[in-house]
């Protein structure tokens, strides 16, 4: 076998390296090069790229920018909390079905289905939840929860009407990996903590965390990478009123608030949004895989 | 090792193929080839006449035996994809821009000076735009042909009008409501307002002629249940073009606007406030489905407040009211086609002093029986590409201004008000007639908007309209003086903290 992969090694992932080299690494190497001159999307200013480059001069004027670092912490906290609350849900619903066994198997495809809806019609359609239904629910009259009415006209609220969108699509997504990795624990494992006396917390504690590791840093590593670069449903929801920019957003909208469009600045923020979702999901990605255990 | 030291060959193997492309990407020279499959191409950036745009195409090709690239778009993506148009190997020749995009290609060098103009024929129909419609980025230059007319003011449909007032003929109201004073007017939207909710007001004032209310609510005024229909959900209704009249005081064009000075934006300071004003005026009497629609959360709310829901209201006779444009006109067609002919459009006043005025020559009286009237898009030349397409496209647009094919066409398939219109040129369109009536008897306002950061896009919406949207249409309650000048105030600050 491995003579094999000795011999078509090449012939094998060439294609695949052509494509990334030219759809990912080489517009991300001219990307970086953009982002220290003045590009303008059809041309540098002074007419060849050496002679607009501007140096770091993009990226200072980044941490400048109000709207750039509100953008950049509006991110931070909504990764925070939907990244805790769909994880939360994932292994909640998780649990559930695991528990509940075959009977409820069709479950485990109800609670999927809100994956299969793009990021853009989601956000419409809780837009109209959020302004009519939750508002006819929770408003006067009804449950009298201020909190959950036009939680789309404020900033605060936004970030929690977010949250509850993107747990809704996603945490059916993350059940199915944690069922996965439920169903590759070992059952002998409960039934040897049951005869030492653990109760249902203790073995979930000590048995089914330690062995589910391998889910969970899956799990942390596709919420925290897609919640980091959430773009649809943030442009669906309130595309970006009452200060809900998150970056991604911003990046995009730096172009169109600037004439002539500044691409040069918009790239510099790409590079430097790049650099944190790199760190971010690479420390993580340690820290939790030095948690696992073999079982 | 051995996996490692391949891994590093092959990145830094990508990395050298990487450099290698933003050399050539950055340094390679554009030499500008001949297409082989057409003669030349056209980017129209307008939705609006993309049907008809194909069938003129196809007539001129017909008639000079040329083979053209036609590509219609109009959303408000159409300048990323012109950009990758004009970044590509086939280039278009003849683009539309507006003064929003002039300064990309101005810098760039894309966009023909047609002071410049290499047929003779086109150089003197450019020299005949009149200077306030010019695109330029300075004012020095001219640098494309308008597309068309487009206008704006408060639409109305006179039967209601008439039966609200008991009159005859409503030519004399629509006259004096044109000459009539702010104060005037707000007092004919609070008596309005009256009438609406216990079906007596007082008889109100224009122009100095008293105009009693009609002693009944008829069929059509009982449907009334506000005076404005507002789209508090779409904030360049309010953020472009309520923000555009009170920029007119101090701007007299788009160019004006994109070159303002420090003090220039200073003095809108007095003209915004005069707006909050009046926008105040509007959103505390605006039309709703049931009764009048309150200012709070649902006042925003993109479901009920959209700019749909704002021309239904209108269509529908629940509102007297509509700021909107000429372009309205197919909406208000989908919905109520029987009030086509009755509407015309009056005036935007604002509470205005003269000293708020810094446009020369500008008075109140002038300013408030104005209506905004402006070009939204140009058709420009491509310096990028061979001089032969150059020079044919120069020549279509020739054809299609000067000749009298041509300017039917403009009237009549692409149903466009033109730059130059005369008192011939009559439309079904009952508002393109009545923006003309503006037109000719010079009664018109700019479009300095269009100047403002970011073409609007930037200060009208995300400044001005987002202050109005965010922390005064969504709350409940009365504006106060107060209120007024903190909106003024903010915006003027949003507009100098971009400017550079």
């Amino acid at each position: 076998m491995s003579g094999y992969y000795k011999k078509w090694f090449w012939p094998l992932a060439l294609p695949g390296l052509i494509l990334f080299a030219a759809v990912v690494l080489v517009p991300f190497l001219i990307g970086l090069f953009y982002s220290f001159t003045s590009w303008r999307g059809t041309y540098f200013v002074g007419g060849s790229a050496w002679s607009s480059f501007v140096g770091l001069d993009n990226y200072t004027r980044i941490f400048q920018s109000r709207q750039f670092l509100h953008a950049l912490l509006y991110t931070l906290e909504f990764t925070a909390l939907a990244v805790i609350s769909i994880s939360a849900a994932g292994l909640l619903l998780a649990l559930l079905l695991d528990y509940a066994g075959k009977r409820v198997a069709l479950f485990r495809t109800v609670f999927f289905l809100p994956n299969l809806l793009g990021g853009l019609a989601l956000g419409f359609i809780w837009q109209f939840i959020f302004q009519n239904v939750f508002n006819r629910m929770f408003g006067e009259g009804g449950l009298n929860i201020e909190f959950l009415t036009n939680m789309t006209q404020d900033s605060t609220k936004n970030l929690f009407a977010l949250v509850i969108m993107v747990t809704w699509q996603m945490a059916g997504y993350m059940m199915i990996i944690f069922v996965a990795g439920l169903n590759n624990i070992p059952r002998d494992l409960y039934e040897a903590g049951s005869l030492d006396g653990a109760n249902a917390w203790t073995k979930f504690r000590y048995i089914t965390l330690p062995m589910l590791m391998p889910s969970i840093t899956i799990v942390l590593f596709l919420t925290l990478a897609s919640c980091l670069k959430l773009l649809d449903q943030n442009v669906a929801l309130t595309n970006g009123s009452f200060n809900t920019s998150m970056l991604s957003l911003q990046i995009l909208r730096t172009v169109r608030y600037t004439q002539p469009p500044d691409y040069g600045q918009a790239q510099a923020q790409a590079v430097v949004f790049f650099v944190l979702v790199a760190i971010i999901g690479l420390i993580q990605v340690y820290i939790t895989k030095k948690k696992e255990v073999d079982a | 090792m051995g996996k490692r030291s391949t891994w590093s060959r092959w990145t830094a193997g990508a990395a050298g193929l990487a450099l290698g492309a933003v050399l050539l990407s950055g340094c390679g020279s554009q030499e500008a080839k001949a297409p082989t499959n057409y003669d030349f191409y056209i980017f129209n950036g307008k939705s609006e006449n993309a049907e008809a745009m194909e069938e003129v195409v196809d007539r001129y090709e017909a008639e000079t035996g040329l083979t053209i690239k036609l590509f219609s778009l109009g959303t408000t993506d159409v300048a990323e994809t012109l950009r990758s148009e004009m970044n590509s190997s086939a280039k278009p020749a003849l683009f539309s821009t507006n003064i929003g995009g002039v300064m990309e290609w101005s810098e760039s060098g894309a966009i023909l000076d047609l002071n410049e103009a290499s047929n003779p024929e086109l150089k003197a129909l450019a020299a005949e735009v009149p200077e306030p419609l010019r695109l330029s980025a300075d004012g020095s230059q001219n640098y494309g042909i308008p597309y068309n007319i487009e206008g704006y003011g408060l639409i109305v449909d006179t039967r209601m009008a008439e039966q609200l007032f008991d009159l005859e003929n409503p030519e004399p109201f629509l006259e004096d409501f044109k000459a009539a004073t702010y104060d005037e007017f707000e007092n004919l939207v609070n008596q309005v307002d009256a009438y609406i909710a216990t079906g007596q007001a007082d008889q109100v004032m224009l122009n100095g002629s008293p105009y009693p209310f009609a002693a009944s609510k008829t069929e059509l005024t009982s449907r009334l249940t506000g005076v404005f229909a507002e789209a508090g959900a779409e904030k360049w209704t309010y953020g472009d073009h309520m923000g555009n009249i009170a920029l007119n005081a101090v701007f007299s064009s788009a160019v004006d606007a994109r070159n303002a000075s420090e003090e220039q934006v200073e003095q809108l300071k007095g003209p915004l406030e005069k707006l909050a004003r009046t926008l105040d005026l509007y959103s505390a009497h605006a039309a709703g489905m049931e009764g009048p629609l309150e200012r709070g959360p649902s006042y925003i709310n993109s479901t009920t407040a959209s700019y749909d829901v704002s021309v239904q209201l209108f269509a529908t006779g629940k509102a007297l009211f509509l700021k909107q444009g000429n372009w309205v006109y197919p909406n208000i067609e989908k919905l109520n086609a029987d009030i086509l002919p009755t509407l015309t459009f009056l005036p935007i006043k604002l509470p205005l002093q003269q000293e708020d005025i810094q446009v020369e020559g500008l008075t109140v009286e002038q300013f408030n029986r104005s209506v905004p009237q402006f070009v939204p898009s140009y058709y420009a030349i491509n310096t990028k590409v061979t001089e032969r397409e150059q020079e044919l496209a120069q020549q279509f647009l020739v054809w299609l201004n000067t000749t009298e094919e041509g300017r039917r066409t403009i009237v009549e398939d692409f149903q466009f008000i033109p730059y130059n219109a005369d008192d011939s040129v009559k439309f079904e369109n009952t508002l393109n007639n009545s923006l003309i009536q503006y037109q000719l008897a010079g009664d018109t306002l700019s479009n300095p908007f269009n100047g403002s950061p970011a073409g609007g896009a930037y200060w009208g919406q995300e400044v001005f309209g987002s202050i109005l949207q965010e922390r005064y249409y969504n709350r409940e309650g009365e504006w106060t003086p107060e209120d007024y000048r903190t909106i003024a105030e903010q915006s003027v600050q949003g507009w100098q903290d971009v400017m550079y």
